[in-house]
């Protein structure tokens, strides 16, 4: 992928991700946890939880210093909420300075992931994910 | 490469690529060796109505984008619930296109 479109769809995301992050918690505070929109496909398609459903509601957590709660909806959150801070830093540097070293990273961490058995880990860590996800939803 | 070798690989593979590059595919074949056909057959291209089914049925979990090598923006897809479901639907237009793109950039590698 080029260098000039991922930095756009990544930024694009980090905004759209905020906004819906500030958008959940005007809403959190408002009302009860359990009223935030699900926008998940699978969901609304099957009825069960699919493997990120929840995120939203542990980045939340995590900007309102609950860590516990927010490790209980999803562990992905921890994940999101950091990418979502540092991601557009990094490519604002970027930008500013010329740079490409996040492309660079980008690219060397595709190589890492491909690795058999750092797919397989993965792998089995997201599917650990979605059935501890499924067992809180139907308990 | 022989013409008749290089019309035999366009009709059977034509499916594969972007219509307006299969001058350009036609071309390049024809001024690469002949030694090059055995392995130009042995290229993996990604059938774009199996990507489509794909990304129809596992697009959520970005395992389109994973299938057609596209590691990371499969995770960024997996992370956000498919792009808070947009990027998923946005994909079911994209991925044939994608995949044609990606199988043109592979016949290019093996190329050159």
């Amino acid at each position: 992928m080029q260098k000039k479109w991922l930095y756009l769809l990544i930024l694009a995301c980090c905004m759209t991700g905020g906004i819906w992050v500030a958008c959940n918690s005007i809403n959190y505070a408002s009302a009860s946890s359990h009223n935030m929109v699900s926008v998940c496909l699978f969901k609304a398609a099957t009825g069960l939880p699919c493997p990120s459903c929840g995120s939203t509601k542990s980045v939340v957590d995590i900007t309102r210093m609950h860590f516990a709660d927010a490790l209980y909806a999803n562990p992905i959150g921890f994940i999101v909420a950091i990418l979502l801070v540092i991601l557009p830093f990094w490519i604002v540097a970027d930008l500013a300075t010329h740079k490409q070293s996040f492309y660079n990273f980008y690219n060397a961490a595709e190589l890492i992931i491909r690795k058999r058995w750092v797919a397989i880990s993965l792998i089995l860590l997201v599917a650990a994910n979605w059935a501890w996800n499924i067992y809180k939803y139907t308990s | 490469m022989e013409q008749q070798k290089v019309d035999i690989y366009i009709a059977t593979n034509s499916k594969y690529f972007e219509s307006h590059l299969i001058p350009q595919i036609s071309d390049m074949l024809s001024r690469a060796d002949d030694s090059k056909f055995l392995m130009i057959q042995t290229v993996s291209l990604k059938d774009p109505t199996s990507m489509l089914l794909i990304s129809l049925f596992g697009g959520h979990f970005g395992i389109d984008r994973f299938i057609i090598g596209d590691t990371g923006l499969g995770v960024g897809k997996l992370l956000t619930c498919g792009g808070l479901g947009i990027w998923t639907i946005v994909d079911w237009f994209m991925i044939m296109g994608r995949a044609r793109e990606l199988n043109y950039a592979n016949l290019q590698k093996m190329l050159y």
